[in-house]
């Protein structure tokens, strides 16, 4: 149940069945407790230098999935290999060097720095809890950081406040980029930003890409921004993965039927396009985490849920070469193909 | 056009402005159009381009946000909403014009039923009895696709989904068939599966009723889905006006250019890097000259620079209407003609 990423050496980010459980309340005035199973069994991995989408709706899992691979949250099970070394079990001196590799750059850059202090000084924060410089060259790295960033140097002695939601996103980028880390969990870290200013961040995360040989977990609802920047693709349903492929082929030819929903659904900025939308073929809302489905977890809203589907959980499973899917029946659509914006032409789904 | 010639909506020269620390800001920046009866039109732009300014001004709540209009006419079925009383609007809001915002929790009273919320509405404006209001509150929520009408009534909002939660508040805006509906990102918050079932449910219901709807939205995927015509806001003003396909195949203005470009696709081909406008908007609290586009604009010239554009229709096109020197130069005699040539920037800012 794991997606390798192909590579001689081995991943650089290598998760296995990581599960998250969150202790929830019971509804006011009810007795006991229950578990909500925010992620349960999550396995996949990313290479230097890749860019891995984990795109869901709300509450699927894949926000938990990106704070537990940072130790923001506490996995109740599963392993994070990072440069060949357990994350999970790592703690101390070596998990503070570990960590320098792998950061993180979150949606709301005003939630995420602290509003008293100048632009300089969060950048070179980072410097300093490391102990990677001091005095003039901790100032000189500042402003370099600042300039690959797209920051112009007069900005350093402002307040987050005194910026754009664009110019502090790249603060937070800027912060990120200060200890030299390999690999950036980058969670809805556009989502809030106009789209005019969301692309110009785009393109400055690809070519940080290309500069410094960076990995993403890029995690976002929003398919087409993942499918831009992503080499792979993973789609995440309820705590768990429901399909994974590289984003050309996921787009074009979805095998898990909630891929195909989602991509049937979302908007396309052209109004020829969406005049000749079909009717979606997913109805209904995604399940409590408390409460998951039997089976599969998708069966009460799939059109080609069968008995089975009710009963035996899929498990993920590499169907063709670099494709992985969670789906008893995906044959169906390998075969009967599902019409999504990226499979033009479109054609009325079949559903058999 | 829209489906219907009768003028419903004019709105003539409109000018609102909001109070702040750093001055006044024209949050409206004379704007004029009008809307057929039944038509969907979508105002788009980015924060702060002044496009749910604009839907507060027409429903004549500007003061709710401390804002004022300082000039214009707002002709709604001839009448003008800017010179009527508080109690003659609050008569027309609600039942001739109502509103659908984001977040359908804030709009709703957490603390009383979906039913007892829907026949107080529909009876403050219809003169039924209280039997009568309740079926026709199950009508709503049959006409909105809610499943399970009758039993749905008995629920409060905190018990109900995003999705139906949204679906309550259209079905309560349209209980008394208003003439113009305003979709302030209704569905921003919405998944995306979600969100395409309100949409097409927002068709389906608006054009059964032939009810006019101002769609309000950053999405331009929402507003190929939804839109007849397009009005394109940049600092207040509109600077794009055409109808939907005109808008995303033949787009005439640099920011709207800019603003398709920015947005990644989720068809076609991937690209390495999205056209991104530099820059970002600018102040409102300042005074401007020339076209507001114009420090961001890739086409700018010498003359942007002294003299603000006018929405003017572009060549060959009398419904395609743009504010852009450069894709209009041919065309100055008649800018300068059409409006006595007495609308000039600087007369304009001696207003504000």
């Amino acid at each position: 149940m794991t997606v390798p990423a192909r590579s001689a050496e081995g991943p650089l980010l290598d998760v296995r069945d990581l599960v998250v459980h969150f202790d929830a309340r019971a509804a006011m005035f009810r007795r006991g407790r229950q578990t909500a199973r925010a992620v349960d069994g999550v396995s996949f991995s990313v290479d230097a230098g890749e860019t891995l989408g984990l795109v869901g709706e709300s509450g699927c899992g894949k926000s938990t999935t990106g704070r537990a691979l940072l130790k923001l949250v506490k996995p109740t099970a599963g392993s994070v290999s990072f440069q060949g070394e357990d994350l999970l079990a790592t703690r101390g001196r070596d998990l503070k060097r570990l960590r320098r590799g792998l950061q993180a750059v979150f949606q709301d850059p005003y939630d995420s720095l602290n509003p008293r202090m100048r632009i300089r000084d969060i950048v070179g924060e980072p410097l300093i809890i490391h102990g990677l410089a001091t005095g003039a060259t901790r100032r000189r790295q500042i402003l370099e950081l600042m300039e690959r960033v797209g920051l112009s140097e007069d900005l350093a002695n402002r307040l987050p406040a005194e910026l754009s939601g664009g110019q502090r996103q790249r603060v937070g980028i800027a912060r990120a980029l200060a200890v030299n880390p390999s690999f950036i969990v980058c969670d809805e870290a556009v989502s809030a930003l106009d789209v005019s200013v969301q692309a110009q961040v785009l393109n400055l995360l690809r070519r940080l890409q290309q500069d410094l040989g960076l990995s993403y977990l890029f995690i976002s609802h929003d398919l087409s921004v993942v499918r831009h920047v992503s080499d792979r693709v993973a789609v995440m349903y309820a705590g768990k993965l429901a399909e994974s492929a590289s984003s050309e082929v996921l787009y074009a030819r979805p095998y898990h039927p909630y891929t195909l929903s989602i991509l049937a659904a979302a908007p396309v900025a052209d109004p020829d396009v969406e005049r000749r939308r079909p009717d979606e073929p997913v109805t209904g809302e995604a399940p409590s985490p408390v409460h998951p489905p039997s089976g599969c977890r998708f069966h009460p809203r799939c059109p080609l849920a069968q008995d089975r589907c009710r009963t035996e959980e899929p498990e993920l499973v590499e169907v063709e070469p670099g494709r992985w899917t969670a789906c008893h029946f995906w044959r169906t659509l390998k075969d009967g193909g599902g019409t999504t914006p990226a499979s033009a032409p479109r054609a009325p789904v079949k559903v058999s | 056009m829209g489906p219907d010639d009768t003028t419903l909506l004019d709105v003539r020269d409109l000018h609102a402005v909001y109070p702040s620390a750093k001055g006044t800001v024209r949050a409206v920046d004379d704007i004029s159009f009008t809307m057929a009866a039944g038509e969907v039109l979508a105002i788009v732009g980015e924060s702060g381009s002044g496009k749910s300014a604009t839907a507060l001004a027409i429903m004549g709540l500007m003061h709710r946000t401390s804002g004022r209009v300082v000039s214009g006419e707002v002709l709604f079925d001839s009448r003008d909403m800017l010179r009527l009383t508080e109690g003659e609007l609050r008569a027309i809001r609600g039942s001739e014009i109502s509103m659908i915002f984001q977040n359908p929790m804030t709009a709703l009273n957490p603390v009383l039923s979906i039913g007892h919320q829907l026949t107080e509405v529909v009876r403050a404006h219809l003169r039924i009895g209280r039997t009568e209001a309740w079926e026709r509150a199950v009508e709503l929520l049959r006409m909105v696709e809610i499943p399970d009408p009758r039993s749905r009534l008995a629920a409060y909002p905190h018990q109900l989904s995003g999705g139906l939660r949204q679906r309550v508040m259209i079905a309560m805006a349209l209980s008394c068939e208003p003439k113009l509906l305003i979709a302030d990102e209704a569905t921003t918050a919405l998944d995306v599966t979600t969100q395409s079932q309100i949409l097409k449910l927002l068709r389906r219901v608006t054009a059964e009723t032939r009810t006019a709807v101002i769609v309000i939205t950053h999405n331009m995927g929402v507003v190929a889905s939804i839109a007849d015509r397009v009005a394109v806001m940049y600092a207040g003003r509109i600077v794009e006006l055409a109808d939907v396909r005109s808008i995303f195949h033949d787009p005439r203005h640099p920011y709207t250019v800019g603003l398709l470009g920015s947005i990644p696709r989720i068809d076609g081909p991937r690209l390495d890097d999205l056209v991104a406008i530099e820059g970002r908007p600018p102040s409102l609290s300042e005074p401007s000259r020339g076209c507001p586009f114009r420090p961001r604009c890739p086409l700018a010239m010498d003359m942007c620079a002294d003299r603000e554009p006018l929405l003017e229709p572009v060549q060959g096109a009398s419904a395609h209407l743009a504010s852009c020197w450069a894709s209009a130069t041919d065309q100055q005699a008649h800018a300068t003609r059409s409006r006595g040539g007495l609308a000039g920037p600087d007369g304009r800012q001696g207003e504000s």
